[in-house]
């Protein structure tokens, strides 16, 4: 079997076993693109991307705004937008998603793969009282009456503070405050005990005190055994929870390394670039920008033109290599 | 340049069906022109209602809005409509701040037809390439509906829109929170360079300390809907002791979180449920006080 990417390098060094040779893999993705055909240009808002996510650990995306990773997300799913071409596939727990009916996508998703969606002001539902919206992917099971699942909201509401909890379940999304909204959403996430949380951006627009109460209802659902895919930009936030960090941009998986070592080193120069911009470290951009999305990028390194390595070689785009452990880097620098 | 005294704001079912309790009390607040208000706080504590209210998007139930010294609830409408273009807002939600029906680029362009003499002759077509580039998008993804947007691409759309007429007070409600942090840089800086250049105040809401310390020209700190702290360099030497617990270097991990079951007594400061330096005077509000660089609102300070 082998471990966390497939398709790496169709032939050369990065083959490589399980290093537990226990983990199973939840989550495979293989040669997925999901591209928009417009009018003028054709935007490859996922491009190749190969991942797999292993049972109960927790994986963090981050990466460039745009580069694709809620498509990606949405993908995981089997939510796409009408007029997207799709191409690759993607099994969860063996079944090729791609190849399910409506209905059975439907038993798949919210109850064992769970979506905590990025946008919270369009995600709810205007007109119907957020506690219930919150205890909806509770309803669906089996086994929960009206009072069991309005108990289970009220727990939810203390968890992350969305108080008064009773007063605040009975209440409209509009009449609630940012952060409020946002932990509404995690809590309905949450909620049903899926085998899969997929979250895009969870903590934004959240203080440091309650991003404190996220990240602990992450960590116990964790511990539940619940696989976390975490999308986000608060990387202090992939930090304190992520086994693995997924780097991407424009539309590919730049980098996949285990936290500590992305931290300590990252390999990718966009990643680099990356932790050099946070504010601490001084606001510094990464100079240039990603041109667009429009095949610009039909060959070479997608971050060639503001690499401050690029060489001749970068014209050719450079597969998936692995460079330390488990890690992986798409950069000829460690070729 | 812009200047709010005494504002109040009641939602009107009362604050979840407690008419006693105000989203925002009593706040005093005035920013001038070139200058940045960062505000912080918790969630829920009343900074993007401040921010309306100072907008006039929301009306205060009590207190004054003043704009270059004139109350603009003595304006009379033509007037105040004349106002609009000058006040703009990056709101916290992107996904509902633009007309899902018009193009990117049509929202980002409104305002010029609205207000067309501030083109100064400039096309339309240069003007949007010249916004759309400053936030870093591409004219391509102008032409597109929001929601064939990424998030943080919306989110600079509706900061393209909220610079387009060089506005004279501008809200940014957590402009950058869907931005990964090479981008949040270059937004921050365009904003601090597109400020000076035109002299704008500016209330910037966040939840990033490092962003208030270093974009900020003066910090507040709202607690429960009042100011409790506000000056220059309050974030390096708090003085209020919830100033002090939020900027205490703490990772998310070490449960810093407020207890849960925090119940506001009624008439006391707001802070004293969790104070750690709490006395009997503590039972009465304290007013807002100036120590000459800052302002405070403790017993205990003094
Ligand atoms: N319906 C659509 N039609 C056309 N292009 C789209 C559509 N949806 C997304 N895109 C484009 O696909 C790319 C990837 O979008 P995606 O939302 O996945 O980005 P993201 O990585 O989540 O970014 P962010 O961090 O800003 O949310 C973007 O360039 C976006 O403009
Ligand atoms: N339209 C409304 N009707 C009733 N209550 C409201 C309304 N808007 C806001 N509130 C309440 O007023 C309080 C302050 O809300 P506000 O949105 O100003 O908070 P905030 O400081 O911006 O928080 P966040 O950081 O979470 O965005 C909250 O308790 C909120 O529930
Ligand atoms: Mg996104
Ligand atoms: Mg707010």
């Amino acid at each position: 079997m082998y471990y966390n990417i497939c398709n790496y390098h169709k032939t050369g060094p990065c083959r490589y076993r399980d290093r537990k040779g226990t983990m199973s893999i939840i989550i495979e993705v293989n040669q997925l693109s999901v591209h928009f055909p417009l009018s003028t240009a054709t935007v490859k808002a996922v491009d190749g991307v190969d991942l797999a996510v292993e049972e109960r650990e927790t994986l963090a995306i981050i990466g460039e705004s745009g580069s694709g990773k809620s498509v990606l997300g949405t993908a995981i799913l089997g939510l796409f937008p009408p007029t997207c071409t799709v191409s690759g596939t993607i099994t969860y727990e063996g079944k090729d998603l791609l190849c399910l009916s409506e209905e059975q996508l439907r038993s798949v998703r919210g109850l064992q793969i769970a979506w905590i969606p990025q946008n919270p002001a369009s995600a709810l539902n205007p007109s119907m009282r957020t506690g219930l919206q919150v205890g909806e992917p509770l309803s669906r099971q089996a086994g929960w009456t009206r009072e069991r699942i309005h108990e289970r909201v009220l727990e939810l509401f203390a968890k992350f503070r969305v108080l008064p909890p009773e007063e605040r379940s009975q209440a409209y999304p509009d009449s609630y405050s940012g952060g409020m909204l946002q932990r509404s959403l995690v809590a309905m996430g949450t909620s049903a005990s899926p085998k899969v949380i997929i979250a895009d951006e969870p903590t934004k627009g959240v203080d440091t005190l309650n991003k404190e109460s996220i990240a602990t209802a992450f960590r116990e659902v964790r511990n539940q055994g619940i696989t976390l895919v975490v999308i986000t930009h608060d990387l202090d936030f992939a930090r304190e929870l992520a086994d693995r960090v997924v780097v991407m941009y424009n539309g590919a998986v730049l980098e996949i390394s285990d936290k500590e070592r992305f931290f300590e080193r990252p390999l990718h120069p966009y990643s680099a670039g990356l932790l050099r911009s946070l504010p601490e470290n001084g606001l510094v951009p990464i100079p240039g920008r990603a041109t667009a999305r429009d095949g610009a990028f039909t060959s070479g390194c997608r971050f060639r033109s503001r690499c401050p390595g690029a060489g001749e070689r970068c014209a050719e785009e450079p597969p998936l290599i692995r460079a330390r452990h488990d890690d992986a880097v798409r950069c000829w620098n460690y070729d | 340049m812009i200047e709010g005294r005494g504002l109040t704001k009641y939602f009107d079912a009362g604050f979840l069906g407690d008419p006693s309790a105000a989203a925002v009390d009593s706040v005093d607040i005035h920013i001038g022109p070139g200058e940045t208000l960062a505000l912080v706080g918790e969630s829920g504590c009343g900074k993007s209602t401040l921010g309306r209210m100072l907008l006039y998007l929301i009306h205060p139930t009590r207190g004054d809005v003043l704009f270059e010294g004139k109350n603009l609830a003595k304006m009379r409408g033509s007037e105040l409509r004349a106002l609009r273009w000058k006040f703009q807002i990056v709101s916290q939600h992107p996904d509902n701040a633009l007309n899902p029906r018009w193009t990117v680029a049509r929202s980002i362009l409104e305002p010029f037809r609205i207000h067309s003499k501030r083109l100064n002759g400039r096309g339309m077509n240069g003007e949007l390439e010249r916004l759309i580039d400053l936030v870093g998008l591409e004219p391509e993804q102008a032409a597109r509906y929001p929601h064939q947007l990424s998030g943080g691409e919306l989110q600079r759309a509706v900061i393209a829109r909220a610079i387009a007429l060089d506005p004279a007070f501008i809200v940014c409600d957590e402009p950058t929170s869907m931005l990964d942090v090479s981008i949040q840089a270059s937004i921050i800086r365009l904003l601090q360079e597109r400020q000076k250049a035109i002299g704008c105040a500016c209330l910037f809401i966040t939840h990033d300390i490092q962003l208030a310390r270093i974009l900020g020209d003066r910090v507040a700190v709202m607690l429960g809907g009042r100011i409790v702290e506000e000056g220059e360099k309050i974030l390096d030497h708090p003085l209020h002791p919830f100033t002090q617990r939020i900027v205490s270097p703490h990772g998310i991990s070490q449960g810093n979180g407020l207890p849960e079951d925090c119940k506001i007594i009624p008439g006391a400061c707001t802070y004293l449920p969790f104070c750690p330096r709490g006395t009997g005077r503590c039972h009465t509000l304290p007013e807002i006080q100036d120590y000459g660089d800052r302002r405070v609102s403790c017993h205990m300070v003094a």
